[in-house]
């Protein structure tokens, strides 16, 4: 049961995105209800690895947008000195195979440091003191020391409890199954088990589910599920100084046709990612795969994952790989996340995509949604995540 | 890739049953366990066994393992050894790696998980050390591989697990300085708990480690009493020499294999916390995947061959080797034996647990697959 039927906002989705907005506009003053449909943890957020990754930005706003979430981490490090939130700050470096990588690379990365992002290019001689435990096919790789990490469920479990102190309430097992415009203007929320709940503000911060929900109020949210498998170590020493990434996975995020002009990575879009949590496990990743909404981890994904871990870190051999978990992406069609208000439907938000950095991009989005809510006046750059750039491809009934 | 009408994981008392059943029956088993001896938690149970006369009550648990094995044997029933399962795919395919080294990918018609619990661990300073273990590694070490893990024992825990192990240590030449419990009364049943009181073993009710210390491996704890809201008492601390502390704080079910296949879960804490979804013929919410034993919930091994003989049945009878009939009035049978197990104070709980799992699964939108 819900106590009370109205609130100022209800935000769909505890993800991190969805608990990121609850905190910020709750910062704000406004009574929140969150709507989850399963558990703590339960979407992309409980599943994915824990990289606040600046090297792998484009130039351009998201860039802009992960310096500030950097920024909101490293404050929420020094506000909540009650929380163990595993921030680390390991720096990170992307290993490069190939001469058509290296300039690829040394291209992009030259744009980086045009925007403000302090990074370089190192030698082989000079990547082998950070990672001597790399193979000898890596011939140079990227340095970046701002690089950093942060424990997805402690963040989440933080911003919950601090939700539920300025009295907002979250709901968990309870999905959402209809949204529609009351009377007066306001949203009127209905659950599954036939709750219903008003509100002026809807928050749409259901991920990879996004577009369900859009289509609930007739809107057009064109967000698909990027597979993602990752395989977890046990506890070991550090294997290098900081995390690692292949060059293979800015090129099947910058530039996916590439990858798949090249047949490669067996149709799963098989890159390397590996980062040491605070407790010494390693995620070792990982793939990028359209395969629906299918939860379930794959025998040929796995096996790819940890033969290009042992080719690339051969120490690896020795470790055991003890868990597997599988995540859903929310990929957007331009690599842009989305964030503001629809037009059409005033008082409906959507806060959702964010692909592969929701981790990283979580607070800056929370805090610009409250932002938006609150009527404040923002940025021009923001509309480039507007909703509204979206073109339906075929009018939606909700 | 090599295919086998049934694949059963775990050669415990529960997988034992499930492929004696499912075999003579008629179907072809592969029965596989990560050990190098089957039998899982048999072959350490060196004491006779509780229930009733009909569950061979009063029987060792080494011999009843023994006996099972035997029907295993005479029916030619494959077995993989050393053989690690790591996944489950596609509710038909199963992952093993074989002697550490060798991949396999098997598919199989019907899968049942049968791969028991593993023991709980407490936190308190110094639980790293060496010296700190599970009760159950403890009992390998002592039965099976005959080596004594230390010389004074601390038992933390005074169910039933707490006090045979306990008893097995004296037997096995060690000093056991203490029971304790966290609880304000014991746990365990009354025949077992007394043989250890009358070998002078103390018990301390509400109580729970401090801390363990020592320079490289255990060799004094700290214990403290605590309040009915489990607060340390000021005052009360003890201080006991020791250089072994046996966990015996409980099981949970090993289900991440089971969960890995996509079989929903259900909470039960008393059956030990989460566990995947069944219904009362062990059939879990992915099709063609069984479970029995303890994964489904930790009880003991009566139930857990009963519950393995009805896995074995059920997936005979779904691929036609059982006629239906036939497999109605058996079903019924086992559940009856099933029922007469779960009886009586501890037993009611369980039944009761069992049975709101059944409904359950009955009332999800996540049913069957
Ligand atoms: C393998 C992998 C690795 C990754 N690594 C990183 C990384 O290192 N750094 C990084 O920044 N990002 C990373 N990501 C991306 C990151 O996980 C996501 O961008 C982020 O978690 C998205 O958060 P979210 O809150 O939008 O979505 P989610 O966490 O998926 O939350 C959405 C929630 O909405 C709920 N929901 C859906 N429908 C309904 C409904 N009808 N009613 C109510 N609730 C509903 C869902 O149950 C879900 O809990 C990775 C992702 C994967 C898969
Ligand atoms: C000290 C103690 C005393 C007990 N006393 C009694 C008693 O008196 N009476 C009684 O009825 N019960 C008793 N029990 C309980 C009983 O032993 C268990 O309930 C029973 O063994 C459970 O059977 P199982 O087949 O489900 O699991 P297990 O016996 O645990 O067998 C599971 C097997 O699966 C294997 N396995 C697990 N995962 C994998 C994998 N991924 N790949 C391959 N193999 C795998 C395990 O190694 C193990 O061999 C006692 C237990 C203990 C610890």
């Amino acid at each position: 049961m819900i106590s009370r039927q109205s609130f100022d906002a209800v935000i769909l989705g505890a993800g991190i995105i969805g608990l990121a907005s609850a905190y910020y506009l709750g910062l704000r003053g406004k009574k929140v209800l969150v709507l989850e449909a399963g558990g703590f943890g339960h979407g992309s957020s409980g599943a994915c690895d824990d990289m606040i990754l600046l090297q792998s930005k484009k130039p351009g706003i998201n860039l802009q947008l992960s310096f500030k979430s950097l920024e909101l981490y490293r404050q929420m490090v020094r506000d909540w000195a009650d929380e163990e939130l595993d921030f680390l700050n390991l720096g990170g470096m992307i290993l490069i195979q190939t001469p058509e990588e290296l300039t690829i690379m040394e291209e992009f990365v030259q744009q980086q440091r045009d925007n403000g992002l302090d990074v370089t290019i190192l030698d082989k001689k000079e990547m082998k003191k950070y990672q001597p435990f790399v193979s000898d096919q890596f011939i140079a790789s990227t340095y970046s020391s701002i690089d950093s990490q942060v424990s997805p469920f402690a963040v989440m479990r933080g911003y919950l409890r601090r939700i539920k102190q300025v009295g907002g309430l979250i709901r968990f097992y309870t999905p959402v199954k209809g949204i529609k415009r009351g009377s007066s203007g306001t949203w009127a929320v209905e659950t599954r088990s036939g709750e219903t709940v008003s509100s002026e503000v809807v928050v749409n911060a259901a991920g990879a589910w996004a577009g369900n929900i859009g289509h609930m109020v007739g809107e057009y949210i064109p967000i698909t599920p990027k597979k993602g498998q990752l395989v977890i170590t046990e506890k070991v020493p550090p294997v290098g100084k900081t995390n690692l990434w292949s060059a293979r996975y800015m090129v099947t995020k910058l530039r996916p046709d590439l990858v798949q002009a090249e047949g490669s990575g067996n149709g799963i879009g098989l890159s390397f990612s590996f980062t040491r949590t605070g407790d010494g496990n390693y995620l070792i990743g990982s793939t990028r795969e359209k395969a629906g909404y299918v939860k379930e981890n794959s025998y040929e994904a796995l096996q790819a994952v940890i033969r290009q871990a042992v080719d690339f870190i051969p120490t690896l051999r020795q470790v055991h790989f003890i868990r597997t978990i599988a995540g859903f992406r929310p990929a957007t069609e331009d690599g842009l996340f989305i964030l503001g208000e629809h037009a059409d439907s005033p008082g409906f938000f959507t806060a959702a995509g964010h692909e592969g950095d929701g981790i990283a991009l979580a607070p800056i989005t929370g805090k610009i949604l409250s932002e938006m809510v609150c009527g404040d006046s923002l940025g021009e750059e923001l509309t480039q995540l507007s909703p509204n750039r979206f073109q339906p491809k075929e009018k939606i009934h909700g | 890739m090599e295919k086998r009408e049934v694949i059963i994981v775990g050669a415990g008392p529960a997988g034992l049953s499930a492929a004696v059943e499912a075999a003579t029956a008629g179907c072809g088993v592969l029965l596989i366990d990560e050990n190098s001896k089957p039998g899982g938690q048999l072959f350490k149970q060196i004491h006779k066994f509780f229930g009733s006369q009909e569950h061979k009550a009063g029987i060792r648990g080494i011999d009843i393992g023994k006996r099972l094995l035997e029907e295993a044997e005479n029916l030619h029933i494959e077995v993989w050894l050393d053989s690690e399962v790591c996944g489950i795919f596609d509710a038909n395919k199963v992952w093993v790696v074989r002697n550490k080294k060798e991949t396999v990918l098997l598919q199989g018609d019907r899968i049942i998980i049968a791969t028991g619990a593993s023991e709980n661990a407490v936190h308190f300073p110094g639980w790293h050390l060496p010296g700190v273990m599970g009760a159950g590694a403890a009992q390998t070490m002592i039965n099976i591989h005959r080596v004594l893990p230390g010389e004074k024992v601390l038992m933390v825990g005074s169910g039933n697990v707490g006090v045979i192990v306990s008893y097995q240590l004296l037997q096995a030449g060690a000093e056991v300085v203490g029971v304790i419990e966290a609880a304000p009364r014991l746990g365990g049943y009354g025949v077992h708990t007394a043989k250890v009181r009358r070998a002078g073993v103390p018990f301390f009710v509400s109580h729970v480690v401090a801390a363990a210390e020592g320079k490289d491996r255990v060799e004094k704890v700290r214990i403290v009493q605590v309040d009915p809201r489990w607060n340390p008492v000021p005052g009360t601390e003890k201080t006991l020499k020791a250089d072994t502390i046996c966990l015996a704080t409980g099981l949970t079910p090993l289900t991440e294999l089971a969960f890995l296949a996509g079989c929903e879960s259900t909470y039960s804490p008393v059956l030990g916390g989460h566990v995947p979804w069944h219904n009362s013929a062990m059939r879990t919410s992915v099709r063609h995947i069984f479970i029995a034993g303890d994964i489904s919930g930790v009880e003991e091994a009566s139930t857990a061959m009963e519950e393995g003989r009805m896995a074995g049945l059920q997936a005979a009878a779904s691929l036609g080797h059982v006629d239906e009939a036939d497999a109605m009035i058996r079903g019924k049978a086992i559940q009856a034996r099933l029922d007469a197990l779960r009886s009586g104070l501890f037993g009611e709980k369980r039944k009761n647990a069992k049975e709101s799992i059944f409904s359950a699964m009955g009332n999800s939108n996540n049913g069957a697959r």
